[in-house]
Parts: C-alpha cells; structure tokens; sequence
C-alpha cells in the first residue's frame, strides 16, 4: 500500500481526506512528492482560510470618487511644477556655485516645492560629479523648502519636502567630509519626517546616510542601529535593493571596528540575497566589497576574484568610473603582494582610461602610484615622466587648484631629478591631491625630513 | 469623503457600536457578495463615536491647470493605482487596525499622496503601499491615543508583521472573491463546516442528507473553491 502510495499521485479526495483527518504529518508519500505536497499545501491554505471571518466578509465599497478627484488633482499640480521647474532650474543653476543663491533671492517665484524636488533630484549625480555643488544644491532646497508655505500644499506634503531635502544636504555634506554640520541636517530631516502620517520609508532613507555620517564620530553602535532598522523597514517594504544598501552601510562600521570576520559573513549573505535580482549595481557594490574585505583578510586571491566579479557586472552596466576605480584596486593589491611590473602594466592603462574619463585628480594619484613603484627600483626617469605628463593633464584640464597640484608635483619631479628615493614625499603628494577638490584653497607643505 | 451606505461603512459601524452582526441571507441568490447567515466571530473594538475626529486629510487644492485641461499621465496612473489596490488597503485599515471607515479612505488617500512624492523607483508597489497603510494606521492610533484612550487589543493592531502581509491579505480577498463564485449551496457547506467547525454528521443534518454524501459536498466545494481561486489568480498574475 506504502509502495503504491510512493509511486502514484495522491488523488484531490485523498489529500482532503488527510487534512480533515490530521494524518497528514504522518503521511510517507507527501515529504518525497512535491506535486502532492504542494496541491496538499493549497488544499491547506484555502481551508485555514475558510475558517476565518476575513474571507467571508463581504466585498469593500466602491473607490470613492473624491479621492480619486484629490489624487488626480495632486498628481496633475506635481507634473505641472515640475516641469517648470526644470526650466526654472536651467536659469537658477547658471554660473557658478556661488551665484545661485543670490540669484534665487532675487527671484521669489522660483521658490517653489516643484524647484525643491528638481534640485533633489539632481543631487546623487552631483554630489559624485562635484561636491561642493552638491552642497549648494542642497542649500538651495532646504532655503526654498523651509519657506514653502504649507497651507497651500495638501496634508503633509511641505513637511515630507522639507525632510527630504534636509536628508540630502546631510548626504551632500557628509562627502564633503562636514559631519557634525551633516547631522544637524540629519536632526532636521528627522524633525520634519516624523511629524508626516506616513513617514516610515523616509525616515529609514535617512537611517542610511545616519549610518554613515555617525561613523566618523566613531559612534558605532548608533550608527549599526540606524542601519539595522533601515533594513528592517525596507525588508517590509519589500524593497530588496535599498534592504541590501542598508546592511552595506554596516560594513564600512565593522572595517573601522576591525570585525573583518562579521564583514565578511554579512557581505556573503547580502551576496546570496541579491545575486538572483536584477539589482546589478547593488551586486556589484556587495562584490566590491568583498574584494576589499579578502584583501584586509590577506587573501589576495579571492580578494582578486570578487573585485573580478564586480567589474564584470559593472562592465555589463557601463559604470566606467566604478570599474576603473575597482581595477585600480586590483593594480594596488598587486603591487603590495610584490608583483611590481604587473601592477605598473595595470595602472598605466588606468592613468589613460581615467584621463579620458575626465577623472583628472584619479589619473594622478595613479600616476603617484606608479612614481612610487619607480622609485623602489630608482627609476628616476622614468618618475620624471609621470611628473610631466601628470602636470600636464593638469594644465589641460584648468581646473581650480591646477596650480597648486602643479606646485605639489613639482617637489616630486626635482626630487627625482636629483636621484632622491623620496618615497614618503610621494606619499605626501597624493594626500594632498587626493583632499584638493574637497579644499581647493589647502596649501602644500613637504613634510619636514 | 466620506463612504456612505457602504458595506465596509456598515460593518466597521456595527463594530463601533459592538453589536453582533447579521448579514443578509439569500437562498436564492447566486450573485458574488450573497453570504450564508452568519455571526461575526471577532470581538468588536470598544470605541467611542462621539470622540474627537481624528487628524484627517483635508481635500487637496484643485490643479493649478483649468477645468477641461487634458491631465497628466501621472495623475491616470495614481487613479488606477488607487482602484486596484484600495480595497487591499482599506482591508488592512479597517480588519487589522480596526479603523473607521471614513478615517481609513482618509488614511488611504495619505497613502497614495506619499506613495506620489517618494521620488525614488518602488520595488514591489503593493507591498510598499500595504507597508505604508500599516505605518499610516499606527500613526492614526498614536493620534487618537494623545486624545482618547487606545483599545484594549492596540498592540495586536500594532504589528501584524507586514513581511508576509500583503499576500495574506491578497490571499484572503481572493478566497473571497472565489466564494462569491460558488452555488449557495456550496457556499452554506463550506461555511458551516470551515467556519462554524461543525463536523460532516452536522453538516449533513443542517442540509438534511446524508452523512456520506454531506462527507462529499464538502470534498467537492472544497476543490471548487481551490479551482476558481487558481484561476483568479492565474488571470491576476
């Protein structure tokens, strides 16, 4: 009877009849059949169902057409405000930077919600491209949002506003490396969301750049909570990508706290939930992190495949700059596990790519790393080289520290002109290329031998 | 606003007011919404009608554009939207939180004027929105809270888990929908032996039958019901 039951399917009668009976637990056939133990689970479901109120109730009421009307109505003013707000901002954002505000000041009628989710909305591509301008973005829409007279907007739309732009001025400022000013923006947003009937998504955007912006204060545990609960809420959202950036945020806690052990697990873990999902730029974070986590951990193999990984994928997506920076990752590995000659091949391919790129201060600091794995083998020509042509692509590129990243690269080349190992002075330069765009003003002084 | 003569209006209403229900039995009738005769079987909320109204959505300004002005696809997007998923949320509202009907829609509307102004891609639309009706419940409770006392059972209102929330609810409604489907008989079968409990004996004396053949009815309806709720689903999906 067992055999035949294992060979043949279970018919509808007798599933049913193993529910109503409790015998199903016991059954041998159900665990080795899955379509009968899946029809048996459907058979279950709809009767656990029957049992309750819910699925007697009678159907809800008709939409109701006031709201429809409201939502409509809303809908309809947001397309209209923002599509004059583009135009809007094409005039305000003229110029420079340092134009934009007064010039705002003198324009009340731009002051607009739709003004305030253009300028948002153009902040996460600025904020990489040129930081400052970020910032000054963000100035703009917080100055605007703050002024919004919210009786005019219906329910909690200028506070929503106001919480959203405070959010990205606190990430704006967080590049720039300004933390206590980036959490009293994090306060604000706060301030503004929590007083919103629906809050919850928002406030859990927040708790990612929170996460990040309380790690240079070196407040831990705050910043893992801000980050733990941020994924929680997006996993009830159901929101895969932003749960998976949330819990990535840990990661960088954890490198500073030194747990590269628990890193590395939760890296793999994110790996296994977003490896199936089409969220390749995500993926391709959680792989790159890997890479870096391996290459803490000394296992520059497999810190090599994943960074390997991660570039396919962002190859795939076309994310030149993300995959150039992660090549250069590889090429530094390399010349620290000794693999000199490799890892020079590598970055002077990169130092091009970059150029063309137009990532001027990344072409040069890998230059400098090249100068710096000359200078091992003094190679002193050869730096020399670098020097020019790194100085050059300065010159071309006018940006407005040229000339004080000119000056700085200038101690290299006549360092090398006289035969000197300075390796520390090359250390020395790229630092101070690497802040210059962050503070274009800060002078270069050798460090004293 | 407000969603008057309702069925969901009623039924919150006969809540408030703790009544035991009765809904309406028709023998005869074999259009969706007939239910057998029934009972409520959950405990109403002990609320108060004449309390202060709860912080409520005021109607949104019309559209800078004039009247007659073609509307935005954004704005035909919302409505449809706001048609497949409101009786979801308003499920949600008013059987898990236990939210007056006219303060749910109300509750909904926040919803979906959030939902407009979250300027970012949302992943699975309906699990955002069942999230955030859930958020907008609890925000509706902490309000009511700072003015009146909270039910007895607020936290059983608090966290209904909302990872799996949205396709338990689905799920119910689509049972109900198949339901609506069926013969009266049928219908009255499966109620009487999945909701009351009662055993096939009971079932074949309520129908006057026999033991066997009641023991039948109830395997039959029960794979009629699965069959039509495949279907639904099936289109659905």
């Amino acid at each position: 009877m067992v055999t035949n039951m294992i060979e043949r399917h279970y018919t509808d009668e007798a599933l049913i009849a193993l529910i109503e009976t409790n015998r199903a637990a016991a059954d041998r056939h159900l665990p080795a059949c899955e379509p009968c133990s899946a029809k048996i689970e459907s058979f279950r479901m709809i009767a656990d169902a029957l049992c309750d109120q819910e699925s007697w109730d009678r159907p809800a009421s008709e939409p109701v057409p006031a709201t429809i009307a409201s939502l409509r109505a809303f809908a309809d003013r947001m397309t209209d405000e923002d599509s004059r707000a583009e135009t809007i901002l094409q005039a305000l954002l003229a110029g420079s930077r340092e134009e934009w505000m007064p010039r705002l000041n003198e324009h009340p009628e731009w002051r607009t919600a739709g003004v305030v989710r253009k300028l948002i909305e153009q902040v996460y591509t600025t904020v990489v491209a040129m930081p400052p301008d970020a910032v000054e973005m963000t100035a703009l829409a917080t100055d605007i949002a703050e002024e919004l007279d919210s009786t005019a907007y219906p329910s909690d739309t200028v506070a929503r506003l106001r919480g959203a732009a405070w959010r990205d001025k606190a990430y704006a400022l967080f590049y720039v490396g300004k933390f206590a000013e980036a959490e009293a923006a994090i306060f604000a947003s706060e301030r503004h969301f929590c007083s919103c009937v629906v809050s919850e998504y928002d406030l859990a955007r927040l708790g990612i750049v929170k996460a990040l912006v309380l790690r240079p204060f070196e407040r831990f545990a705050e910043a893992s909570d801000a980050a733990v609960a941020s994924a929680k809420t997006f996993e009830d959202y159901r929101d895969l990508n932003r749960t998976v950036s949330a819990r990535l945020a840990e990661v960088p806690i954890l490198v500073s706290r030194n747990m590269y052990a628990q890193a590395e697990r939760l890296l793999l873990d994110l790996e296994r939930q977003i490896s199936k999902s089409t969220h390749v730029d995500t993926h391709a974070r959680v792989l790159g992190g890997l890479g870096q986590i391996y290459k803490k951990l000394g296992k520059v193999d497999v810190s090599i495949h994943y960074y390997d990984c991660a570039l396919a994928l962002l190859d795939d997506i076309g994310a030149s700059t993300e995959t150039v920076r992660i090549r250069w990752n590889v090429a530094v590995i390399l010349a620290e596990a000794g693999k000199v000659e490799d890892a020079c091949a590598r970055l002077r391919d990169l130092t091009h790519e970059m150029a063309n790129l137009g990532m001027t201060v990344d072409a040069a600091l890998a230059s400098l790393d090249i100068a710096e794995l000359l200078l091992v083998q003094n190679r002193y020509e050869e730096v020399e080289e670098i020097c020019r042509s790194t100085m050059q692509a300065f010159e071309l590129a006018g940006l407005a520290y040229t000339t004080r990243a000119l000056t700085a690269l200038a101690f290299i080349r006549e360092a090398a002109s006289l035969r000197r190992d300075d390796r520390r002075l090359v250390r020395s330069v790229r630092e101070y290329i690497r802040v210059l765009p962050r503070q274009p003003n800060l002078l270069f002084a050798p460090s004293p031998d | 606003m407000g969603l008057k003569s309702t069925n969901v209006q009623r039924s919150a209403e006969r809540l408030r007011e703790g009544k035991v229900a009765v809904l309406e039995h028709n023998a005869s009738d074999v259009t969706p919404n007939a239910s057998p005769q029934r009972t409520e079987k959950s405990s109403a909320r002990p609320g108060d009608p004449s309390a202060p109204p709860p912080p409520t959505v005021p109607p949104a300004p019309a559209a800078p554009s004039s009247p007659g002005a073609p509307s935005s696809p954004a704005a035909d997007d919302v409505e449809a939207l706001y048609i497949e998923h409101r009786n979801l949320l308003l499920y949600v509202a008013c059987r898990k939180f236990r939210i007056p009907d006219p303060d749910a829609e109300n509750l909904i509307q926040e919803v979906f004027l959030s939902f407009l102004q979250t300027g970012t891609k949302i992943e699975n639309v309906r699990a955002w929105l069942v999230a955030a009706m859930c958020n907008a419940s609890r925000h509706y409770w902490r309000a009511q809270g700072r003015i009146e006392s909270l039910p007895d059972d607020f936290k059983e209102h608090c966290d209904p888990g909302s990872q799996g929330l949205a396709d338990q609810f689905a799920m119910r409604m689509t049972v109900r929908q198949a339901l609506d489907y069926l013969q009266p008989r049928c219908r009255e079968t499966l109620w009487l032996h999945y909701f009351e409990g009662r055993s096939a004996g009971d079932v074949a004396r309520e129908l006057e039958t026999t033991n066997r053949y009641a023991e039948k009815l109830i395997h039959n309806c029960l794979k009629r019901v699965r069959e039509i709720y495949l279907s639904i689903t099936a289109v659905t999906k």
